[in-house]
């Protein structure tokens, strides 16, 4: 076995092992116990910073609803409101506290409307809270901007809108997608004329939040959406293909005609989709002559557009058929269900021609369910 | 050269391998913290301007499929699927797969859910085992989200590839059935598949809480409790480090190779592309997600594997050794089977961040750590025979690893605090700490005895299946 | 009126709580307000409201299941006047179905919800 020596020499040869070892383990110990007590410090500090919380939001809560009930005619301050104001600018030094305290006026903005919006938005300039959010545009930090373009939206401060015309290619896209929703909760449909300008994408993340503050707009007078279409930003013609079918914008057929052949091919299948679901006729015929152009899931989506439009030209039906074997499953469920359609018959006599048995299964299948 | 010059240096080489081994473990969880901080501070600023609010009622959100497989899970499962029901998203389906139960899962679920026969057109894109006594919808309109296959006996993967089957929709969610999900856990997982246009979206990972002795009613949890249980608090600490710190850094590497099989959301189309589950591993979880990485690697598109580490997901962890053990041993034989079927891309510059890291540190420390401690430990152990032992350097350097990885340990505690501050009871805070002590004194053997054993079972003992898991049942408690 | 009419409030936002609790106050109301339905049910048992006024989402039960045990536990024939936001179309016409008087949609008019009180204590 190993003699004794040999390891005593290998120690002795690396003295210095030992130590980095024992300097290592004193470090850690070190490390340890400081940890430990830090948790127990942040532990503390969690505690009393949300008791600290509510109890703020507490104090917050009175003095907005004092605030709205001390003057509720006059569009003038009166010198209860002139108090209530002065009182507070005192305590919303902290940042914690303005945290607060804004948190608390979104929480009553979302449960009312009317004039007391209004004097919401104008307690929030008047407490200099607009000017704050304004000057975070000029931060370092994509986060901070983030936080000012949204307070600034939320609250409606228009004189921001020149500085947040800047972000809308900001590189962040969570700066971005505020300076969006910037414009569309402050000018509705007018504001979406941020498209001209813009050079970067529009994620469907982004779309949702789009459409969905745009739909809360009280007035519903959607612009000309055509110069859209043909936008050099894919992601704009993408976003207005969405806009298209939110407001059955039927009078875009003759641009959407053209998108069939567009080069990006996710813009061709949601056009592909969008004139299914206007029940554009016209297509059909497009569709046919450029069918095989297509990829894969366009071609289903054209088979799922004739199969809801309907098929009632011969060359049409004779398309249909062409594709009943075809390798796409899809594909084939969606010509045989619209065989079945046009021609029954003919739909019933594949049964005994056809002796794959997979088709046989969508046949049987396609025959007891609509 | 004599032997006994020989012999030195062969134990020189072997002491600085140990050495340089403990160092490397250390240095790449020290990055692996600093990650973390960094991905985690990134998460929380983002997230704080999101609104989820509008995807609820929105058009454009995409459908999901939930895929839920279920063998023998008859005790809780009506509850279950009641909780999957009521999630907050417009648009999505739950797909039960009863993967060939042997007890009255089936019947239970007919007439608590009024479900019929229906016929349904299957696109068999996965070859799987098949149907049995066929697809079931409700009745009621008020559960028409729910269909229910049954399928002859196949294991996990093959149900979870009927689900991918019947799915219509292009999102697919997998997940335990007898995980407790969260209300707001689809909006959440979805939200990256939709939020990135310079890259595809392939998977999102969400992670797994542990659930024992929380309070829940009606298939929502009411309240966090720390448990009693020390084999459940320690597995705990293990699940906060290896979500909160582990993956949270991976994910900004964009490294991850593993999204739990407990609940994982997929771009259904590409899990297809690449064949769905593989049903010869026990690691099918891990597997689908390196094999749909190197698709995306070899086919040359950009994409991002997404993780979302809000607490989604809630989970039954075992409370007793064997269950624990035989656990962990598959995981271990899910590893092996992963790290070997996909060798070709470890060390392979082609599949970047994939082949020059992730696996190769999955390799070297996942893979190979177990492995690395018995030799070390039989090394000690001939050393202590032959009274060979240099006890300062040992003891040394046994504080030096034993602090260590409690530190490690402590600031995914710290990570916990800061973020999600789920434990927040007075007291729960020392509990922590303790645990945090004594996890690697109590639990590590434990964890290394279920590695090795899994290690002799992969090389020995081919034909082992899923370890049986003994479920309490998570529903009111 | 011989005596104040007495106003039990389930809602969930506490500032909206309050700034409708105080303007009900200045109408000559005695409310009772509860941030959650379990506690609306016990104040409806204790005060017997002559009006109730709740949310439709709220934490341990909901608006409906506060109607609902009202009208089929209690059995009280008190008028419910219900909050619902923009998307719960659905479980207003439950609440409906369930014994609900009135409904308002959030965001709302705090002067318009005084009309429809006064509307619905005739």
């Amino acid at each position: 076995m190993v003699p004794p020596l040999l390891i005593n020499s290998f120690f002795e040869d690396f003295p210095s092992i030992v130590i980095i070892v024992w300097v290592l383990a004193i470090v850690f110990f070190f490390v340890l116990i400081s940890l430990v007590f830090f948790l127990k410090v942040v532990r503390f500090r969690l505690r009393k910073e949300e008791l600290f919380v509510e109890t703020q939001s507490k104090k917050y809560e009175e003095n907005i609803v004092d605030y709205l009930y001390s003057n509720e005619n006059s569009h003038e301050l009166n010198s209860a409101q002139k108090e209530i104001i002065d009182k507070l600018k005192l305590s919303l030094v902290r940042s914690l506290d303005r945290k607060i305290f804004i948190n608390t006026l979104l929480k009553l903005k979302g449960e009312v409307s009317g004039n007391m919006i209004t004097v919401i938005n104008q307690l929030y300039k008047d407490l200099g809270l607009a000017t704050q959010a304004q000057s975070k545009l000029h931060s370092k930090k994509w986060h901070i901007i983030a936080i000012g373009i949204r307070d600034l939206r939320r609250f409606k401060v228009l004189e921001a809108q020149d500085e947040v015309a800047k972000c809308i290619n900001h590189s962040k896209m969570e700066v971005r997608r505020q300076a969006y929703l910037y414009f569309i909760n402050l000018f509705g449909f007018k504001g979406l004329d941020f498209l001209d300008e813009l050079k970067s994408s529009i994620s469907i993340w982004d779309q949702i939040g789009i459409l969905d503050a745009l739909q809360g707009m009280e007035t519903q007078e959607v612009p000309d959406v055509r110069k859209w279409l043909s936008s050099e930003n894919d992601y704009v013609v993408l976003f207005t293909l969405e806009l298209v079918k939110a407001y059955n914008l039927r009078e875009t057929q003759k641009e959407l005609l053209l998108l069939i052949k567009h080069e990006n091919k996710e813009i061709r299948l949601k056009t592909i989709r969008l004139l299914n679901y206007l029940y554009i006729i016209e297509a059909k015929q497009v569709l046919i002559n450029t069918y095989e152009n297509l990829t894969i899931k366009e071609k289903i989506a054209v088979f799922e557009l004739l199969e809801n439009i309907g098929v009632e030209v011969r060359e049409e039906g004779a398309f249909v058929l062409k594709h009943i074997n075809s390798k796409v499953f899809e594909i084939k469920v969606l010509a045989l269900k619209i065989l079945k359609q046009i021609d029954i018959s003919k739909f019933i006599g594949l049964k005994n021609e056809t002796n794959v048995l997979a088709n046989l299964k969508v046949i049987n299948y396609l025959e007891n369910n609509p | 050269m004599d032997a006994s010059s020989v012999m030195y240096y062969v134990l020189l080489i072997i002491h600085f391998l140990f050495l340089a081994y403990s160092f490397l473990v250390l240095l790449s969880y020290g990055i692996l913290a600093i990650f973390s901080r960094k991905e985690t501070i990134s998460y929380l600023r983002k997230n704080s301007f999101v609104n989820y609010k509008d995807i609820l009622s929105s058009e454009l959100a995409p459908g999901i499929s939930i895929i839920a497989p279920a063998y023998n899970e008859s005790l809780n499962i009506v509850e279950n699927v009641r909780s999957l029901l009521s999630a907050h998203y417009a648009n999505y389906d739950v797909i039960i797969v009863n993967d060939g139960s042997t007890d009255d899962s089936l019947d239970r679920l007919i007439k608590a859910y009024n479900l019929e026969k229906v016929e349904y057109l299957i696109n068999e894109r996965i070859k799987t085992k098949p149907i049995r006594a066929g697809v079931f919808k409700s009745k009621n309109p008020a559960f028409e989200k729910l269909i229910v296959v049954d399928k002859e006996n196949g294991g996990k993967a093959d149900a979870l590839n009927v689900g991918l089957n019947i799915s219509k929709n292009d999102y697919v969610a997998c997940i335990d059935v007898d995980c407790l999900l969260m209300e707001d856990s689809l909006q959440k997982m979805i939200k990256p598949f939709l939020e990135y246009t310079d890259r595809r979206v392939i998977a999102s990972g969400g992670v797994i809480r542990i659930a024992n002795s929380c309070i829940i009613e009606d298939g929502k949890l009411m309240d966090v409790n720390y448990p009693k249980i020390t084999l459940v608090r320690l597995q705990i600490l293990e699940y906060l480090r290896s979500f909160l710190l582990g993956r949270m850094a991976w994910s900004k590497l964009n490294g991850l190779l593993v999204i739990s099989g407990a609940f994982g959301m997929f771009d259904k189309n590409i899990a297809i592309k690449v064949g769905g589950y593989n049903t010869k591993t026990v690691g099918e979880d891990m597997e689908i997600v390196v094999r749909m990485r190197r698709y995306m690697e070899e086919q040359k598109i950009e994409y991002k594997v997404a993780y979302i580490p809000d607490p989604l997901c809630w989970t039954e962890a075992p409370e007793n050794y064997k269950t624990f053990i035989s656990q962990r041993n598959r995981w271990t034989r899910g590893t092996i089977e992963t790290l070997k079927e996909h060798r070709v891309i470890g060390f392979n510059p082609k599949y970047r961040v994939l082949g020059m890291l992730s696996f190769p540190y999955w390799f070297l420390f996942e893979r190979m750590a177990p492995i690395v401690e018995v030799l070390g430990i039989i090394y000690f152990t001939l050393l202590l025979f032959v009274r060979n032992i240099q006890w300062d350097y040992a003891l040394g350097f046994f504080l030096a690893a034993y602090f260590s990885s409690v530190i490690y340990t402590l600031l995914a505690v710290f990570s916990e605090e800061f973020t999600f501050h789920q434990y927040k009871k007075k007291g729960e805070g020392f509990q922590l700490v303790l645990s945090a002590f004594i996890e690697p004194l109590l639990l590590h053997p434990v964890v290394l005895y279920a590695a090795v054993k899994g290690n002799i079972d992969y090389y020995f003992n081919k034909n082992l299946k899923w370890g049986e898991m003994k479920r309490k049942g998570l529903t009111n408690k | 009126m011989d005596k104040t009419q007495k106003i039990v409030i389930a809602e969930d936002n506490s500032v909206f709580l309050l700034l409708i609790k105080l303007k009900l106050e200045k109408e000559g109301y005695e409310l009772f307000v509860a941030e959650d339905g379990k506690k609306a049910l016990e104040l409806i048992e204790t005060h017997q409201p002559d009006l109730i006024l709740t949310d439709i989402m709220m934490d341990y039960l909901s608006g409906l299941e506060v109607i609902s045990h009202v009208r089929n536990v209690l059995k009280m024939d008190v008028p419910i006047i219900v909050f619902s936001a923009s998307g719960q179309e659905e479980m207003v016409t439950q609440a409906f179905n369930l014994g609900a008087t009135d409904f308002m949609v959030k965001p709302l008019i705090p002067n318009e919800l005084i009309i429809r009180v006064k509307r619905a204590l005739v």
